[in-house]
């Protein structure tokens, strides 16, 4: 592998040698014991807090499960978790922790979480707070945007979403923050920002047809032919109308649409679009949705 | 008395004196089965006894991914310690220790997806630093294009590996991907194009007249 620590340091080369570039241990005489293995501490540190904060936002999501529809939940950034395995992954971790006397700052709540049923759990963004706290990182951050949105905390799901782009995560996280900042705006009313967020979305690498269904959706409550037409158009290049991801985007948006009625602004759509042909496919699968 | 030399060339196997072979459960598993986590970690860190590192190595080129391979190296020894009470002989200790290297791998490469690039990586001894100050290039900048190549497709990690690091040549690397020359070419030129990004350039010094 490519020995980016080099032996000396005035041997610095940005190649290793051809022949070997597996080296041993350093050359120029490890560092004192105490401190190599202060280093190894530390990095066990690091692993008991990046998972104690995973811990916390495991069960924000599933507080989330338990208080919301199917539609929030499909945002949140990590994958359901039952709460009998979240309670066994609890315990083995504070069992691992304790047996180094380790003590976080998170480590009180993670214990009472694990010994409580959810129903008497703090709510989803009190832990998303506290797993934030513990270290979590950009993913963290979209959790707690997320369950300030549940909450209907919009302006400070927006400043978490924000707090995300600003920080320029690679496009994974960063097509779900613009999904994120999309719903704040949407859910505050902000019909034309969301919009363009969701746009943004969709114009990052990886995202799926997610935010385009999504983008699609919402161009459609909007009555903004000319954003359905290019959201549905790119839909069409991607998905074919039967293909499970797409099935499962339309079910998230069949799911908003019960809570939201069918807008009038739908009918328009009910025409052949100008560009014609297949462009508007996805919108009409909308259409016999929303129907 | 056993001794490592530090500057010892590490091999598994033969490489070994017998008593200090990770998968002799007289040598290495002693060092797992008593105690707590810190205090397994204080017994295999000094002179990597459980032959750590060299599989490490193994495994980061397996994977073809770009880290500081010291940080990586402690994170394994951290990993193996903190797995350490659980372990009560199964998997054998060689499978064991390759689980929680690969373990490792996976926590930095899904922290590097999660947080920013921090003093870890940058900071004072780092290897990033070590790596880029000498070329005028900004530290940060470097790990987040070693951050960006490790979100490549394998192929073209592979392909850059193959060609720039081990410079096996364009026919041999090419066999060794299974593809053509010409593809291997490619796939490495778009493994090279994450370190061209301006910000990285901008802090090379200008070329002297």
């Amino acid at each position: 592998m490519f020995e980016l620590h080099s032996a000396r340091r005035g041997d610095l080369l940005p190649v290793p040698p051809p022949t070997s570039a597996l080296r041993g241990p350093r050359r120029d005489g490890e560092p004192a014991r105490e401190g190599r293995v202060g280093d190894a501490g530390r990095e066990l540190v690091r692993i008991h807090r990046r998972e104690h904060a995973g811990l916390l936002l495991s069960a924000a999501g599933i507080g989330l499960a338990r208080s919301l529809a199917g539609e929030s939940l499909a945002a949140y950034p990590l994958p359901p978790l039952a709460p009998g395995l979240w309670r066994r992954r609890a315990q083995a971790v504070l069992h691992l922790a304790a047996l180094d006397g380790l003590v976080l700052a998170c480590s009180a709540l993670l214990r009472r979480l694990s010994r409580e049923s959810p129903l008497a759990w703090p709510s989803s963004e009190i832990l998303t707070g506290a797993a934030l706290s513990a270290g979590a990182g950009w993913k963290g951050e979209l959790c707690h945007g997320h369950a300030l949105l549940a909450a209907r905390l919009v302006a400070e799901a927006g400043d978490s979403f924000r707090r995300v782009l600003d920080a320029d995560p690679p496009p994974p996280l960063c097509w779900r923050a613009w999904e994120g900042l999309a719903a704040a705006h949407a859910a505050a009313g902000r019909t034309q920002l969301a919009l363009g967020a969701m746009e943004a979305a969709a114009d990052q690498p990886g995202c799926g047809v997610g935010p385009l269904a999504s983008g699609l959706y919402l161009a459609l409550r909007a009555g903004d032919r000319r954003r359905a037409a290019r959201a549905a158009a790119r839909l069409d290049l991607l998905v074919q109308a039967d293909e499970p991801a797409f099935v499962a985007a339309l079910g998230r948006v069949r799911r908003h649409a019960a809570g939201a009625g069918r807008p009038a602004s739908l009918i328009a759509l009910s025409s052949p679009a100008p560009e014609g042909g297949r462009a508007l496919s996805a919108a009409e699968a909308l259409l016999q949705i929303l129907a | 008395m056993e001794t490592h030399r530090a500057d010892r060339p590490l091999s598994l196997g033969a490489g070994l004196p017998p008593g200090r072979r990770s998968s002799d459960p007289g040598g290495g598993a002693a060092l797992l089965l008593a105690g707590s986590p810190r205090e397994v970690l204080a017994r295999i860190v000094p002179g990597d006894p459980l032959a750590v590192r060299p599989r490490l190595e193994a495994a980061l080129r397996r994977r073809a991914v770009l880290v500081d391979s010291d940080r990586a190296f402690l994170r394994a020894l951290a990993e193996c310690a903190r797995e350490a009470p659980g372990w009560r002989g199964r998997p054998p200790l060689d499978a064991w220790i390759d689980r929680r290297i690969e373990g490792a791998l996976d926590g930095l490469l899904a922290e590097e997806e999660d947080e920013p690039a921090g003093a870890a990586e940058s900071g004072e001894g780092s290897a990033f630093r070590l790596l880029a100050l000498p070329l005028g290039l900004d530290p940060a900048h470097l790990a987040r294009a070693c951050r960006a190549f490790n979100r490549l497709p394998g192929r073209e990690r592979e392909a850059f590996f193959l060609l720039v690091i081990e410079d096996r040549g364009l026919e041999a690397s090419g066999t060794a991907l299974g593809v053509s020359a010409l593809e291997c070419a490619r796939a490495a030129r778009r493994a090279l194009d994450v370190f061209l990004v301006p910000p990285l350039l901008s802090t090379l010094s200008p070329p002297e007249a």
